[in-house]
C-alpha cells in the first residue's frame, strides 16, 4: 500500500518541505495551553493520589492541544507543544554575564509573545497558579537556601526533566492495549492518552479527506488505516512503527511540558530494524527522514539535545550494525538538520564500511558530525559499576553524552554542577569572592604549602551542600508525577512512578554531578608548588595578584604561565590532573541522593565552562578573571601546544572508570591532515589517525569512551561568519557544541567565539 | 640533546604513527629549507634534555606507536649530536622501539648508527659536488660515500631527492650515478619543491621560481623506473 502511494523521492521531498514549514514557525503556544489546562483542571482531581491525578490531567492536555496535519506530513504527531523558545544558547540575545540557569520554573512564562489570544492577563493568571504549586514553592525554598553558594556558582543545582531514554520496544511490539492490561491504575489511565491522541488525529485526517486531491486522499487514508492499528496494537511494518514511536514520544514530552530537554531515543537502528521487512535502504532512509524532522521544533529547533544512537556491539563483542544503521546515516546526511543529535557506538570490531560511511559527515563542511562512543570501554566501565550483562547492549546516551541504560536507568543527569576553580578561589581567600569581595562561605583560608589537602577539604564541604540542595530539587520535582513515561522506564513491572522519591521505580538510579575545571585546578597546583620552590618571594603576593587580575603582577603571571600544563604528556602536570579527577570523583560518589544511591561524577561542561568561568576570578595557573574554564576533561585552550599525539597521551591517563556519569572532550581537527581522495577513504583514515589511538590503544584500565569533533579551522569559521550567503547558502551550517549540534549561524556571538577558540589547532596538530 | 620541535605524524617520516624529534643545528644551509629555525643552535630556540629524559618520554608514548610506528629523529641534522643520538638509539632498540632517522648523510660515521636504525631516510640532493655546495654551502663527498655504504649494508633505506627548479629538475646525472650501484634495498622518493617553510625564514629567502612542473616530476619518476630504480610515495 505505502509503496504504491509514495516513491522514496516523493517522501524525501515532503520531508524537506516539512522541515522548511517547521522552521517557519515563529510561535510556540502549545506548552502554555497544556500548562493552562493542567492548572485549571487540577482541583477536579484532587481526591486522587498524585499519579492518578497526573494521569487524568494528561488526558485533559491531550484533548486540549490544537492538532495539525500539514500537507507534507506523512506521519501525524509533533513535539512542538512540549517546548518553549527558552534554550539560551541558541538565542541571539543570550549574554554570558546574564545567564542565571534554569532554576525558576515560572521564567518560561516570559518566553511567550503576548498577542490577542495569549494576553498578559491570561499568561499571568496561569503563572500565578503555577507559582503556588508545591513543586514551585518547594523548589524556590531550595534555591533560596543555596543562594550564597550558587550566586557565584561554587555549585549549581537543577530539577531534571527529560534527560532519559524510554524503552518503547515492548509497546512497538505488543501495542498499548496489551500494556494497559498489565499497568497499575494510574499508568493505565495515562496510557489511554496516546490512544485518545491517535483517535483525534485520525478524525482530523478524515475531515481533511473532504476536498483533498486524489493523491493526498490516498496518503490520508494510509494515515487513517495506520491509526486503526497503532498505537493500540503492535506495529507490523516500518511505517507503523515510526508512526507509533512518534505518538508515544509526543505524549511523553507533553507530560513534562514545558521543556523536557534531552529525552533520547537509544539505538534507533535496532529499534526499527525488526519492522523493516526487507524494505530497501533508500526507502527506509526516506521514511526515517520524516522521523528526523519530527525532532525539530519551530524556527530554531528548540527541543535541544535529543540523541539518536547507531551501531555498537553485543556482549560477546560482535558488531550490531544493520541495514537500518546505514539507512539512518543516509537520512541524516541528506537532511543535515540541527536536531536530533547523532551518536555512534564504535568498538574494536566495528567494520571499516561504517567508518567509510561516516567519512562524509566528518569531511563535508557545515554537515553534522556524530559523537563517538567507545562501546568496549563503556561495557567495561558500566559493568564494573554494577550494570548487568544483559543490559549492556542497551547502553544509551541521554542528552549530550551521559551513558545510561535504555528504559532502566533514572540518572537525574544534570541534577548538580560543581565548579572546582571557584572552590579553589574560595580556598585561597577563606571564602571571599575575588570578583566582588563578598564573603560567600565560612571556611578557613587555605595554606599554599598544603593547598591540595585544603582544597579537597573544601570540595567535600561544598559537595555535601550541593547534594543536599540537588536532592531538594529532586524532591520538589517529585510532586509532578510522570505515569506515562514510567510505563517505559520499568513502571509496567514495578508499578512505581519514575519520580517516586521513596521507592525506586527504575532498575538503576543515581544523580548526576557535572564537574568543571579539573585542568585549571591541577595546573594551579603545579604552578603553586613550583612557585614555592623557585620563587618563594611570590607566595605572599599571590592572592593579591589574583585579586587584581595580575595587573601590576605581570612577572608573577609570566612565571605561572610558564609552569607545566596538563595536555602535553608531561608527567607532573598529568599526574596532578589524574589526582584531581580521582579525588573529586570519590568525593562526589560518596554523596547520596534521595534514594540513597550515589551521585555519578560527570566531567562535562555543556557550555558551562564559559558561563561558570565568568564567575571565577584569576587562577594560579595564570588564567585571568572571568575567562572560560577548560572544556570537560580537555586541557585549557592554548595550554596543550605539542599536538594531537601528546594531547591524547595525557588524556589517556585519566581514570575513566570513575567517570560513570560521562565526560566531555572535543577535538578541532584540521582537514588538511587527511589526504585520501574519497569520503569513504577519509573515514577509514579518520579511524586510523583519531579513533584507534584515542579509543583502542590504551593497554591497561578503562580507555577513553567519548569524543566529538569539528573538522574545520578557525579561518574557515570566520569566513562563514563574514559571508554566510557564500559559505552557507541554505542558512544552515551545522557545528558541534558540546554534545549537541547547532546551526552555527543561529548561535549567540559569545558561543560562536567559544567554538572558534576551542578548535585550538596547536593542540590537535597531526604533523611535526 | 637540543630539540627545537617535536610531535606526532602519521606515515610521513617512516611507517605508522611516529613521534618525530627535530634536533637543533645543521651543517648545511639549503636555500629551500623548510625548517630554517633549526639551522643554528641559538640559545632560547631549543630545549635541552638528557638522553634519559627523552628515553622516558618516548617510552611513555608507546601506546601511540600504532601501525608499525615509532620514533624518528630529524632536524636540523640529527647526526650533529652524534654521540648522544647513538646512545639514545641503542637504548631505544633495547626497549624494542621502532627507530628512524632522517639525515643529510654528510656525517662520516653515519653507518655506525645502522645497527640500531629500522628505517634510514637519507637525502641525496645533487650528484654534482660543486652545485651542491653552491646551493647548500657544503660539498657532498661524504654523502656519496655513505650512499655506497648503505647500498652495501642491505639496510632498507629511502633516499629522498628534493627536486627544485633551477637546481636539479632533470633526472639526468642522478640516474647515471645511482644505476652503478646495487640498489635493491633502496627506495627513492622524489619530493617536489614547496614553500611551506618560507614564512619562517628570518634572513632573505633566495630560491626564485623553485616549483617544478608535473611533467618534470613525471620525467623524473619515469627515468628512475626505466632504470630499475624503485620509486615510492609517502
Amino acid at each position: 500500500m505505502m509503496q504504491k502511494i509514495y516513491s522514496p523521492e516523493k517522501i524525501t521531498a515532503m520531508a524537506k518541505d516539512l522541515f522548511r514549514y517547521e522552521r517557519s514557525k515563529q510561535r510556540l503556544d502549545g506548552w502554555f495551553i497544556a500548562k493552562e489546562t493542567e492548572c485549571l483542571c487540577k482541583d477536579k482531581y484532587s481526591q486522587y493520589d498524585e499519579e492518578t491525578k497526573k494521569a487524568y490531567i494528561l488526558k485533559e492536555m491531550v484533548n486540549a492541544i490544537p492538532l495539525e496535519i500539514s500537507e507534507n506530513h506523512i506521519f501525524v504527531g509533533t513535539q512542538d507543544d512540549a517546548f518553549a523558545k527558552s534554550y539560551a544558547l541558541i538565542n541571539p540575545t543570550f549574554k554570558v554575564e546574564e545567564f542565571s540557569g534554569y532554576c525558576d520554573p515560572t521564567a518560561v512564562f516570559n518566553d511567550i509573545d503576548i498577542n490577542e489570544e495569549f494576553t498578559k492577563e491570561r499568561i499571568e493568571k496561569i503563572r500565578e497558579i503555577y507559582s503556588k504549586t508545591p513543586y514551585v514553592t518547594q523548589l524556590s525554598e531550595v534555591y533560596n537556601k543555596a543562594e550564597n553558594d550558587t550566586k557565584e556558582v561554587a555549585y549549581f543545582i537543577e530539577q531534571v526533566t527529560g534527560h532519559l531514554v524510554p524503552d518503547f520496544r515492548y509497546a512497538l511490539k505488543y501495542g498499548v492495549l496489551d500494556m494497559m492490561e498489565k499497568a497499575a491504575p494510574a499508568m493505565k489511565i495515562a496510557l489511554e492518552s496516546v490512544i485518545i491522541l491517535a483517535k483525534r488525529y485520525q478524525e482530523l485526517a478524515k475531515e481533511q479527506l473532504n476536498g483533498a486531491s486524489k493523491e493526498r486522499a490516498e496518503q490520508l487514508k494510509l494515515i487513517i488505516d495506520t491509526l486503526d492499528v497503532v498505537p493500540k496494537k503492535g506495529a507490523t511494518n516500518l511505517y507503523e512503527a515510526i508512526q507509533m514511536f512518534i505518538l508515544l514520544w509526543q505524549v511523553m514530552c507533553l507530560e513534562q511540558s514545558p521543556n523536557p530537554f534531552a529525552f533520547s531515543v537509544g539505538n534507533a537502528d535496532r529499534i526499527f530494524e525488526p519492522y523493516r521487512n526487507g524494505l530497501d535502504r533508500e526507502y527506509t532512509a526516506s521514511l526515517l527522514k520524516h522521523f528526523l524532522v519530527f525532532f525539530n521544533v519551530a524556527d530554531r529547533s528548540w527541543a535541544i539535545s535529543q540523541n539518536i544512537l547507531v551501531s555498537g556491539r553485543d556482549i560477546d563483542g560482535n558488531d550490531l550494525t544493520n541495514d537500518t544503521t546505514y539507512a539512518l546515516l543516509d537520512a541524516y546526511y541528506d537532511m543535515n538538520l540541527p536536531q536530533p543529535i547523532l551518536s555512534v557506538k564504535l568498538h574494536k570490531n566495528t567494520p571499516d564500511k561504517l567508518y567509510g560511511e561516516l567519512g562524509r559527515f566528518f569531511f563535508s563542511p557545515g554537515v553534522l558530525t556524530p559523537s563517538l562512543f567507545n562501546d568496549d570501554s563503556l561495557y567495561s566501565m558500566l559493568s564494573a559499576y554494577g550494570v548487568d550483562d544483559e543490559d549492556l547492549p542497551d547502553i544509551s546516551v541521554a542528552g549530550c553524552q551521559e551513558p545510561l541504560i535504555m528504559g532502566k536507568d533514572n540518572a537525574n543527569t544534570t541534577n548538580s554542577w560543581l565548579n572546582l576553580p571557584k572552590i579553589l578561589e574560595l580556598t585561597l581567600t577563606g571564602g571571599i569572592s575575588q570578583l566582588t569581595g563578598e564573603k560567600l562561605a565560612d571556611i578557613p583560608k587555605g595554606n599554599l604549602s598544603n593547598i591540595r589537602e585544603d582544597f579537597y577539604k573544601n570540595v567535600g564541604f561544598y559537595a555535601k551542600r550541593m547534594a543536599d540542595s540537588a536532592n531538594g530539587a529532586a524532591m520538589a520535582l517529585s510532586n509532578e508525577r510522570v505515569p506515562f513515561l514510567s510505563c517505559f522506564m520499568g513502571g509496567l513491572e514495578s508499578g512505581i512512578d519514575q519520580r517516586d522519591i521513596t521507592k525506586q521505580g527504575t532498575k538503576y538510579n543515581g544523580s548526576g554531578c557535572l564537574i568543571h575545571g579539573i585542568s585549571i585546578v591541577s595546573d594551579s597546583f603545579i604552578a603553586i608548588e613550583k612557585m614555592l620552590n623557585e620563587h618563594p618571594e611570590y607566595a605572599d603576593k599571590l592572592v593579591d595578584a589574583l585579586k587584581n587580575n595580575f595587573e601590576g603582577y605581570e612577572e608573577i603571571r609570566e612565571f605561572l604561565l610558564s609552569c607545566n600544563k596538563y595536555g602535553n604528556n608531561i608527567p607532573d602536570a598529568d599526574n596532578a590532573a589524574v589526582e584531581v579527577t580521582n579525588k573529586v570523583a570519590d568525593i562526589v560518589s560518596s554523596q547520596k541522593n534521595y534514594l540513597g544511591n550515589s551521585f555519578r561524577p560527570d566531567f562535562s561542561s555543556p557550555s558551562t565552562h564559559l558561563l561558570y568561568g565568568y564567575w571565577v576570578g584569576a587562577t594560579p595557573d595564570g588564567r585571568k578573571a572571568r575567562e572560560m574554564l577548560g572544556y570537560g576533561i580537555d586541557p585549557l585552550f592554548g595550554e596543550a601546544t605539542n599536538g594531537m599525539g601528546f594531547r591524547i597521551l595525557s588524556n589517556m591517563k585519566l581514570p575513566y572508570e570513575k567517570m560513570v556519569g560521562g565526560y566531555a572532550s572535543h577535538l578541532g581537527i584540521d582537514p588538511k591532515y587527511f589526504r585520501s581522495e574519497s569520503y569513504e577513504d577519509k573515514g577509514v583514515e579518520f579511524k586510523v589517525k583519531i579513533v584507534n589511538p584515542l579509543f583502542f590503544s590504551k593497554d591497561t584500565g578503562v580507555a577513553p569512551f567519548y569524543l566529538y569533533v569539528n573538522v574545520t579551522t578557525p579561518e574557515t569559521l570566520r569566513k562563514v561568519l563574514a559571508n554566510p550567503k557564500k559559505y552557507a547558502p541554505s542558512g544552515v551550517y551545522i557545528m558541534r557544541i558540546h554534545g549537541t549540534f547547532v546551526n552555527f549561524l543561529d548561535l549567540s556571538p559569545a558561543i560562536q567565539e567559544d567554538i572558534i577558540k576551542r578548535l585550538d589547532p596547536h593542540s590537535t596538530a597531526l604533523g611535526a | 640533546m637540543k630539540i627545537f620541535q617535536k610531535g606526532f605524524n602519521y606515515s610521513q617520516d617512516g611507517p605508522g604513527n611516529r613521534l618525530v624529534y627535530h634536533l637543533s643545528g645543521c651543517n648545511l644551509k639549503c636555500r629551500w629549507c623548510s625548517n630554517p629555525e633549526g639551522m643554528v643552535q641559538k640559545p632560547g630556540k631549543y630545549t635541552e634534555v638528557t638522553v634519559q629524559e627523552i628515553l622516558d618520554e618516548i617510552i611513555s608514548c608507546k601506546p601511540m606507536f600504532f601501525s608499525g610506528g615509532g620514533v624518528t629523529f630529524t632536524g636540523g641534522e640529527p647526526t650533529l649530536q652524534f654521540d648522544e643520538l647513538k646512545k639514545l638509539l641503542t637504548l631505544l632498540k633495547k626497549n624494542e622501539i621502532n627507530t628512524a632517522i632522517e639525515t643529510n648523510a654528510t656525517h662520516p660515521r653515519l653507518c655506525e648508527l645502522l645497527p640500531c636504525i629500522d628505517h634510514l631516510i637519507m637525502d641525496f640532493k645533487h650528484f654534482n659536488k660543486d652545485i651542491h655546495k653552491e646551493w647548500t654551502g657544503l660539498e657532498n663527498t661524504v654523502t656519496f660515500e655513505n650512499f655506497e655504504r648503505v647500498c652495501n649494508s642491505k639496510i632498507n633505506a629511502i633516499v629522498r631527492i628534493p627536486v627544485i627548479n633551477g637546481f636539479n629538475n632533470t633526472p639526468d646525472g642522478f640516474v647515471e650515478y645511482f644505476k652503478t650501484f646495487d640498489t635493491h634495498n633502496i627506495s627513492f622518493e622524489i619530493l617536489p619543491y614547496h614553500e611551506f617553510g618560507k614564512v619562517k625564514w628570518e634572513s632573505p629567502y633566495t630560491v626564485e621560481n623553485g616549483f617544478i612542473t608535473k611533467k618534470d616530476l613525471e620525467s623524473f619518476e619515469k627515468a628512475f623506473i626505466n632504470n630499475g630504480l624503485k620509486i615510492i610515495h609517502m
